[in-house]
């Protein structure tokens, strides 16, 4: 018999008003104009709402020091504490940081907890999935990494989990916190290159951390095809309890600071695949620098996540004239990003044999990238073996899954 | 998530940040000309380029330090950023005891600067800069002799780094043109690339690398199998963890939730019976037709959701005198732009608690800009309140201010 999903989504009023400070690209007022383009939809009749509660500092510290936390409570904007931990210039200080922190952390805390209670299939909290944040500093505007704590929340009643990240940013707090574990799998798709924040995702993915770095550019159906052909491989071979989702929206076009062509319709296609699994999921947020596109996306996916196609006309509501000239959830594409062309990045002589190379840079070698980019069905299925190889050497040179962690 | 607005983060209204005074000598890397004074105090160690020298120097005596460098800076550096040693000296102290109350600003703020440009400098060393590994497209040979000839003239060693990138990324591109390939515009990541100032010290300051250690990874206990139901139940009805699941907000009380609700996600209307439909009163009539709908259905989840203080609804919380003499303000200045908003809201409103003061920023102030583009039908919204970014390349004007989009828009109803 099969019963629909139920669905449990996170969200606190106060989050809407925090203010980042004058020309930061960080703007949690996206969050209010989600919530309210979710709710003007009418979704929320088809799932249950939660405010979070306000993360305690031994939380926090459960992955972050003691030391960090206190320091994070203490600051203030006027306080002398400017420099240490990376904060004050992309991470700066602002009123009631910490408890903006709280807020976004504890969301995503209840949500993996809700999950472990199985009293939901599908937790969301679009305030969270800041994924830059150190055990130790902040980073790339995330003071605490709320996704590393509530994949450890999972970790209490789930053998593995699975991390999959695709902001336009390489998921590198997150990769760090579980390096050397088995028990957490990141996958991370995300521009590299041309000094991209933040510099890594490229070689470091070994073990149980994957990385798929892309240029500049990239489109709908290059980007989901190599999105479901690499997850569908993961879940299959990983096995994992539980799934934790960050849906970064920098990667769709016309981003302020990200440089991807995805369609909302593209980003979205991402998150109905993860749906389909039907292993307990978590959702999270994370980049999105233009307000109206992150608002649009987040709600679509809200929508997916319930089975709901929203119509294409926005309802009236609050905020409806940042939707303007169309007012609609799908907008047309202009001032698309140029796909970057084939730039030799390494010298193929050069390169260790032994060293595993991702699948995206073996076949830089042997296809430019924009040939993905114009006909990118018709070599499909040449792709899949050349993937299924791939996956054989992982499998014989990664670290073997051990016996007893497959049920 | 981008680190990439140092300059940009130079006015600061609050006071918070490390501001900057137009006045006092920009020692934060901004622009051609300036970006050379910070290499007069700090070039000389790093034309040793050799951590080791550097981490002595630093250490030492203040004195010995600082004189070695005001001898080495030509005059340029200028104001109190001369003596590096008494800025160590100071940091100490600050470290020491960090909730002190604050020295006068005149003095902590160029100290402050210093500090940051002294941290991007001291961790920017040539031997990582020329560490081609960690750098993509970059030829190893390439790299160290330019850095080489880079450093013996004396200049910043990052951008030095930036400028040999884009160089290659020119020659690349200029070869491809004579291919006779396809003439592309920049990519925006280059565009990016180019646009950020301090990026190659950013790089090196973020570290690359992912971090090994306890100091990185996460405390991750071993698993020893799945909890007995016992365990889950004890679990499940712990209180300490019920208080940690959420308040549940929708639905309220003890509704259970359906599932197979038909009419969930509605768009707009195709039409209405409005005198003018399309118009500023249509479109203003049927916000306030949606907003008290919601509010009847959500009943107290309205407020939770602080649903209450959103929109134009912000400017009615203001007293009316207070709305009076704001709109009066605006009227000065005919199209204030975020940084105005501030000024102005610091000095005629500085008794209001900033939290009042964000919320009519974020939903009256930036609502009317976002109303006033679309009165004046612009082909696209530009909800970026940020100021103006100097976009090098001549596709569309993704970056540009309103006041520009009113004057493109004068300009071809002029041309019309």
């Amino acid at each position: 018999m099969l019963e629909k999903d139920r669905i449990s989504y996170f969200y606190d009023g106060d989050v809407g008003n925090v203010y980042f400070g004058p020309n930061h690209p960080m703007k949690p007022h996206r969050l209010c104009m989600t919530h309210h383009l979710v709710l003007s939809y009418g979704l929320h009749k088809k799932m249950e709402i939660y405010r979070p509660h306000k993360a305690y500092p031994i939380e926090l510290a459960q992955f972050h020091s003691a030391d960090y936390v206190e320091f994070l409570h203490r600051i203030t904007p006027d306080t002398q504490h400017l420099y240490a931990n990376n904060l004050g210039e992309d991470c700066p200080v602002f009123d009631n940081l910490f408890e903006f922190c709280q807020i976004y952390a504890g969301g995503t805390l209840d949500a993996a907890r809700r999950l472990n209670h199985k009293t939901c299939d599908v937790a969301i909290n679009w305030a969270g999935g800041l994924h830059h944040a150190k055990k130790c500093e902040a980073s790339g505007f995330c003071y605490i990494n709320d996704l590393v704590l509530g994949i450890l929340e999972l970790l209490k009643y789930h053998a593995r989990v699975l991390y999959i990240d695709i902001d336009v940013h390489h998921g590198d707090g997150v990769e760090e916190a579980f390096y050397f574990t088995d028990r957490v799998m990141t996958v991370s798709f995300h521009k590299y290159g041309d000094l991209f924040f933040p510099g890594t995702g490229e070689r470091e993915g070994k073990y149980y951390a994957i990385n798929i770095p892309l240029k500049d550019g990239i489109d709908d159906a290059s980007f989901t095809r190599l999105f479901k052909t690499i997850i569908a491989k993961v879940v299959e071979t990983y096995l994992p309890g539980a799934i934790v989702l960050q849906c970064g929206a920098d990667s769709l076009a016309r981003d302020r600071l990200g440089c991807f062509n995805l369609s909302i319709e593209g980003h979205s296609e991402c998150v109905k695949f993860v749906k389909k699994f039907n292993i307990p999921l978590l959702v999270t947020g994370g980049g999105g620098y233009t307000k109206e596109n992150v608002a649009r996306c987040w709600a679509v996916e809200t929508g997916v996540l319930l089975d709901t196609e929203l119509p294409n006309e926005i309802p009236n509501n609050e905020y409806i004239e940042y939707f303007a000239p169309d007012y609609t959830l799908k907008v047309p594409n202009l001032n698309m990003v140029p796909p970057d062309f084939f730039i030799p990045d390494f010298d193929e002589d050069e390169l260790d044999p032994d060293e595993r190379v991702d699948q995206h840079t073996q076949d830089k070698q042997i296809h430019r990238d924009d040939e993905y980019y114009e006909d990118s069905l018709k070599d499909c299925n040449e792709d899949e073996e050349r993937l299924e190889t791939w996956w054989i050497q992982f499998e014989r040179g990664g670290k073997p899954v051990p016996k007893t962690y497959i049920l | 998530m981008v680190g990439m607005y140092q300059h940009q983060l130079r006015d600061d209204p609050f006071g918070a940040l490390v501001g900057g005074h137009c006045g006092d000598q920009p020692l934060l890397a901004g622009g051609g000309p300036s970006s050379s004074s910070p290499s007069a105090v700090l070039a000389p160690p790093l034309a040793e380029a050799h951590g080791g020298v550097e981490r002595r120097q630093l250490s030492e005596a203040p004195v010995g330090g600082g004189s070695r460098l005001r001898g080495a800076g030509d005059g340029r550096s200028g104001g109190a950023g001369g003596d590096l040693g008494a800025l160590v000296l100071w940091m100490r102290e600050l470290a020491a005891d960090p909730v002190a109350p604050l020295p006068a600003p005149s003095e902590h703020r160029p100290r402050k600067r210093h500090v940051l440009a002294l941290r991007r400098a001291r961790y920017l060393r040539l031997e990582d800069v020329a560490d081609a590994e960690e750098l993509p497209n970059f030829p190893k040979v390439t790299v160290r002799k330019s850095l080489q000839t880079c450093s013996a003239d004396n200049v910043m060693g990052k951008d030095c780094v930036v400028t040999l990138i884009l160089q290659k990324r020119k020659l690349y591109w200029d070869k491809q043109k004579k291919k006779g390939c396809l003439n592309m515009p920049t990519r925006k990541s280059e565009r990016l690339a180019k646009r950020m100032k301090l990026m190659a010290s950013l790089l090196l300051t973020q570290r690359k690398k992912i971090g090994v250690g306890e100091h990185f990874q996460a405390e991750v206990p071993e698993w020893t199998g799945r909890p007995s139901g016992k365990e889950l139940a004890s679990y499940r009805s712990d209180p300490e963890i019920s208080k940690m699941l959420g308040t549940r907000i929708w639905p309220p009380g003890g509704e259970v939730y359906k599932t197979d609700i038909v009419a969930v996600g509605q768009g707009r209307p195709e039409s209405c019976n409005c005198n003018y439909p399309g118009s500023f009163f249509c479109r203003q009539r049927h916000i306030n037709e949606a907003r008290d709908k919601l509010r009847c259905e959500l009943g107290r989840a309205f407020t939770i959701w602080r649903f209450d203080s959103m929109g134009e609804e912000v400017s009615k919380l203001w007293g009316h005198d207070e709305q009076l003499k704001f709109n009066a303000l605006e009227r000065l200045v005919p199209v204030m732009d975020q940084k105005t908003y501030w000024a102005v809201a610091s000095k005629h409103f500085a008794s209001k608690p900033r939290i009042d003061l964000i919320k009519y920023y974020l939903n009256v102030f930036l609502m009317r800009r976002v109303l006033s583009q679309c009165r004046l039908s612009l082909l696209e919204i530009d909800s970026d309140e940020d100021e103006v970014e100097e976009e090098e390349d001549d596709d569309q004007p993704e970056g540009s201010s309103s006041l520009q989009r009113i004057q493109d828009v004068q300009d071809r109803k002029d041309v019309s």
